[in-house]
């Protein structure tokens, strides 16, 4: 082995793949992000908050937040049937947990808000991604949030800790550590934890997801910021 | 002095702002953006403001909207929203409907299958409560009874149908079958 220890894709093991975050990127959509992180291709689109329907399932003292998490059939390698499967209903729900606690649902009772999680190209990680991009998405609909969340994920192969996951790594590694986190309000969102890691592991695994975490929010802010660039009018005057 | 701030960004702390809209109080007491928007700082009353750049689309009081009538319950008529302050709506909105006062038959205010031209009064309960009250308000286009055509006003205010001969009687607007594309802002 050289001096330097290099990852599959010629990576450092602090390394991040190259990224980039794009926000209002949908027309029809009340708010939409897509992000680029390596070969992940994910678009993020909101709509909302609108009536719920049926009636008896609303809540009377927030908005309901559903959030899907779908990967196209040609995401994959080989043809994955478009039919949500286990794995991706469970994901839905992780993604909708992490966000509910950045999203001031208390401001829209008896409505909904939607989520919709589009994986075109999938190169692991793609939870944690598309995390990143549903919060940009979510914030360019002009939904009020306690702060953006923003996700990265650490793992282990051959013995060490490497960050950002790629999709040979997370199938041959030996543990994946996904975390979500406000950066703000420096309060941890998601995490979970497949395979085994010491306690010395998992905390240098830890930081260096939460590293990652914070380039990816300056991405998210510079996607955001020239939303307003790119705009020729500003539509929501609301002095009130 | 006008900047850009993202959710969650501090703006200051409780002593150093006020927060008014788009702004709130974490739990370590600074204010923070609640909106992608412009912050807007008066350092002399020692406020903050955030504008957000794109606003959800929702009814508020003093709107303007057109709907049609689906169903009346009572004297309460039932209608789905179509256009807000001349623009097409894009997703559903329910909104309740009084007769503007007490009336024998209700039939004879307005009726299923009707276009309205109402204000949005109240947002109590959860409810977008419509009021047709005044001059300007009330039905736009009414449909036959009996042959379902578009029923044509008459100078002395009733309405007559132009195929079947029948004729009924509504709260009409002065805008009945006038600027209907206009009001439909097509």
């Amino acid at each position: 082995m050289s001096e330097e220890f290099r990852r599959v894709d010629g990576r450092k093991p602090d390394e991040m793949r190259s990224y980039k975050i794009k926000a209002h990127v949908l027309k029809n959509a009340d708010g939409s992000a897509e992000i680029r992180l390596g070969k992940n291709w994910i678009v993020a689109a909101v709509y909302g908050p609108k009536e719920h329907f049926p009636k008896f399932e609303v809540l009377h003292d927030r908005a309901i937040l559903n959030c899907r998490y779908h990967m196209t059939p040609y995401s994959t390698s080989e043809r994955k049937s478009p039919k949500p499967s286990r794995r991706e209903i469970e994901l839905s729900k992780v993604i909708r947990s992490a966000l509910e606690q950045a999203v001031i649902l208390e401001e829209y009772p008896e409505m909904s808000i939607d989520v919709f999680i589009e994986v075109l190209q999938a190169d692991g990680s793609t939870r944690v991604a598309s995390i990143t991009a549903a919060a940009v998405a979510l914030a360019d609909a002009g939904i009020p949030m306690k702060d953006l969340v923003v996700g990265c994920s650490a793992g282990k192969i051959n013995g060490r800790i490497i960050v950002d996951v790629g999709e040979y790594e997370d199938k041959e590694g030996e543990a994946d550590l996904p975390i979500a986190i406000m950066p703000n309000l420096r309060r941890v969102v998601l995490l979970q934890m497949d395979g085994k890691l010491t306690h010395e592991e998992f905390k240098k695994a830890f930081d260096m997801a939460l590293k990652g975490a914070y380039k990816l929010y300056e991405e998210q802010i510079n996607a955001l910021k020239s939303v307003i660039k790119n705009m020729e009018v500003l539509e929501g005057e609301d002095r009130e | 002095m006008d900047k850009i701030v993202v959710p969650g960004e501090k703006i200051g702390a409780i002593e150093e702002y006020i927060g008014l809209n788009g702004t709130y109080e974490d739990s370590d007491g600074n204010v923070r953006s609640k909106y992608f928007g412009i912050l807007s700082l008066n350092r002399e009353k020692h406020e903050a403001l955030v504008i957000r750049i794109r606003k959800p689309v929702l009814i508020e009081v003093g709107d303007e909207v057109v709907g049609r009538i689906f169903n009346i319950s009572g004297v309460f008529g039932y209608v789905r929203l179509e256009v807000k302050n001349g623009k097409p709506l894009d997703r559903s909105f329910i909104g309740i409907l009084y007769p503007p006062r007490a009336v024998r038959e209700i039939k004879n205010v307005y009726n299923v299958g009707d276009y309205i031209l109402a204000k949005v009064v109240s947002l109590k309960n959860r409810a977008i409560h419509l009021s047709i009250a005044g001059k300007k308000y009330g039905v736009i286009r009414a449909f036959c009874r009996v042959c379902g055509s578009i029923l044509i006003k008459k100078i002395n205010g009733i309405l007559k149908c132009h195929k079947c001969g029948n004729i009924e009687r509504r709260k009409i607007s002065i805008h009945y079958d006038k600027e209907w594309g206009k009001i439909y802002g097509y």
